[in-house]
């Protein structure tokens, strides 16, 4: 029966096409059950900072951005030696408090906890306040359909696997050489688990995606800002989207330098909903390792670092011979 | 070609584009134009995201160079004129600028931009040297005074009359800053107002303010402190005289707070609509 009486060739043949057909069906299949690619309605895209950060980074992105702004706001004090966090005075009584700020402020004891545990703590509270309403928003996808955007694939590709093995076992009880299928089917196996586990990793829909990558180039320019070393001038409001959209690694705030570090080696475990952000780094599709980057290249520029001068070749334009 | 030909006339108010105040510069509303630095830019590959978004929004490019060293013995080096010109294509300025002065001379960089010997002999090196950049360039060159702590000796001419002979003789745009030309007056003892009364207005492309700081008994011009009144009393005088096409701010360390930033720009705001209103009543 085609194709397991195809000759020792051209079953390789074949195979190596009917791999190559899978793994792009696969990656069809999976941006398809991505849901819709739209920006949504404007109410869709209208998020808070946190919910902004845990939509670009999960819940991991969402709990270093709120224990960040906590610590530089005053409200929480950092004792790097200890690695643990204190309550601060908390000055601010009479200004707006986020439920997620509240809920981290409030739940530390006296002598404080650990920077992990109140890491681990907030990316449990951001999950419960932002993901059932990003998925109502078909931001995030539930987890039924991330439990499809995970098995279907996998069906796909693991259908193919096991014509290779049939097409094996029949060539060794017909006693036919069988060392290049054997290669291909371990480099397809693997290949397979890899593909899936990478593809489906992100459990944004098209839609959450998108909204992030016109989020993060609508505000290029802040994290150009604070490439520049120049966050510490901005409000309160821009910090936090900085924070939440790019990640801690592009804000250089001397208040944070400790915490940030810290923060930067905390490992997310796995979660539902929020677990998009797997490992210590931030989100893979912003290539940022060790805590996030920011959006591909948003702050990067081919322009040489600040503070450019117009006197001849560089220098202040102080003091000099002339100032241009 | 004459400047109204192929300059588009009007820029409105403009800051100098700073990765430090990319996101003021993103906000604010009302700036008509940002100049780049030449030199912090390649010829090739995509443009920060941040300054894509500017162009997108309609904001106008003017490119800022300092490196060609108009005033050298030496003709304009090929390599930056290429560079300059590549850059201005890829960033879609309509306008060069550059300073009239050298920086370069026997093979040394001085880091700084210096003044020319104002003689006659000088004018015809510079001429030669605006000539051959001109030609190389794709869009109108501008040429922008300098501020100068120290002088050559016999000058033969007053700088007003060399760039206004410079222009006319080269057929290029003025960029005139007011706080360079304010530093000189102080620093020099030159009389601003005739100095102004002396350029040719129809060449002025732009106008740049700065911030600058008394020290020592002399005026710097830093674009490190706050924009003091005297380069915006001489953008009133200019008012009187003439519509500058545009005027820009320029700040290049010790960053202010956006509000500081904002009021700068207000004033001069104000100076010019205080302007406009005189040119209406006449």
């Amino acid at each position: 029966m085609f194709p397991f009486y195809l000759r020792g060739p051209q079953f390789l043949m074949f195979y190596i096409t009917l791999l190559g057909v899978g793994f792009i069906a696969a990656y069809l299949l999976i941006k398809r059950l991505r849901g819709p690619g739209d920006e949504g309605t404007p109410a869709d895209r209208d998020l808070d900072p946190y919910a902004m950060a845990f939509l670009a980074g999960g819940g991991k992105r969402a709990a270093d951005t709120v224990i960040a702004h906590l610590v530089e706001r005053g409200d929480l004090v950092y004792d790097a030696q200890a690695k643990r966090l204190l309550r601060g005075e908390r000055a601010h009584t009479s200004r707006f408090w986020h439920p997620l700020e509240l809920a981290i402020h409030d739940s530390l004891p006296e002598d404080g906890r650990s920077i992990g545990s109140v890491h681990q703590q907030a990316m449990v509270v951001a999950e419960e306040l932002f993901a059932k309403e990003l998925i109502r928003k078909r931001l995030l996808l539930s987890s039924d359909e991330r439990l499809r955007l995970k098995r279907i694939p996998s069906y796909l590709l693991g259908a193919i696997i096991i014509i290779g093995l049939v097409k094996l076992d029949l060539a060794q009880s017909w006693n036919r050489p069988t060392g290049y299928l054997k290669v291909l089917l371990v480099v397809g196996t693997v290949g397979s688990i890899l593909f899936v586990k990478r593809m489906t990793r992100d459990t944004r829909t098209l839609r959450g995606k998108r909204v992030v990558k016109t989020l993060c180039r609508q505000n290029a320019a802040l994290v150009t800002t604070a490439r520049a070393q120049a966050a510490s001038g901005l409000p309160e409001k821009e910090s936090l989207l900085l924070m939440g959209l790019f990640g801690l690694s592009v804000v250089t705030l001397p208040a944070l330098a400790e915490l940030q570090h810290s923060l930067l080696h905390l490992a997310a475990p796995l979660m539902s909903g929020g677990g998009w952000t797997s490992g210590g780094g931030g989100p893979y599709w912003y290539g940022g390792g060790g805590g996030g980057s920011s959006c591909s290249g948003s702050g990067g520029s081919s322009c040489g670092g600040g503070g450019g001068s117009s006197c001849g070749g560089g220098g202040g334009c102080g003091g000099c011979g002339g100032g241009g | 070609m004459t400047p109204g030909e192929r300059w588009p006339g009007t820029l409105g108010l403009g800051m100098g584009w700073r990765p430090e105040l990319a996101h003021f510069i993103d906000r604010h509303p009302g700036l008509g134009f940002v100049e780049l630095l030449a030199e912090d830019f390649e010829p090739r590959g995509p443009l920060p995201p941040a300054l894509e978004n500017l162009r997108e929004r309609g904001m106008t490019f003017v490119l800022h160079g300092v490196s060609l060293s108009l005033g050298g013995a030496a003709p304009p080096e090929p390599r930056r004129l290429e560079h300059l010109a590549r850059v201005a294509e890829r960033v879609g300025a309509v306008l060069v600028s550059d300073h009239v002065c050298f920086v370069r001379a026997g093979g040394l960089e001085s880091g700084h931009l210096l003044p020319v010997p104002r003689t006659r002999e000088m004018l015809e090196v510079l001429v030669e040297n605006v000539r051959l950049a001109r030609e190389a360039l794709p869009v109108p060159l501008a040429l922008e005074n300098i501020a100068t702590l120290v002088e050559w000796p016999s000058p033969e001419l007053d700088e007003a009359t060399l760039l206004a002979e410079l222009v006319e003789r080269t057929d290029t745009l003025l960029l005139l800053d007011l706080a360079n030309l304010h530093a000189n007056a102080r620093n020099h003892g030159w009389e601003p107002l005739s100095w102004l009364e002396r350029l040719p207005w129809e060449r002025l492309a732009y106008v740049h303010m700065a911030g600058g700081v008394e020290q020592g008994g002399r005026y710097h011009d830093t674009h490190a402190h706050p924009l003091p009144r005297e380069p915006l009393e001489l953008l009133a005088a200019l008012c009187e005289r003439t519509r500058p096409p545009g005027v820009l701010l320029e700040r290049d360390d010790h960053f202010p707070p956006d509000a500081e930033l904002a009021a700068e720009l207000d004033a001069i705001t104000g100076v010019l609509s205080r302007g406009e209103g005189a040119h209406a009543v006449r």
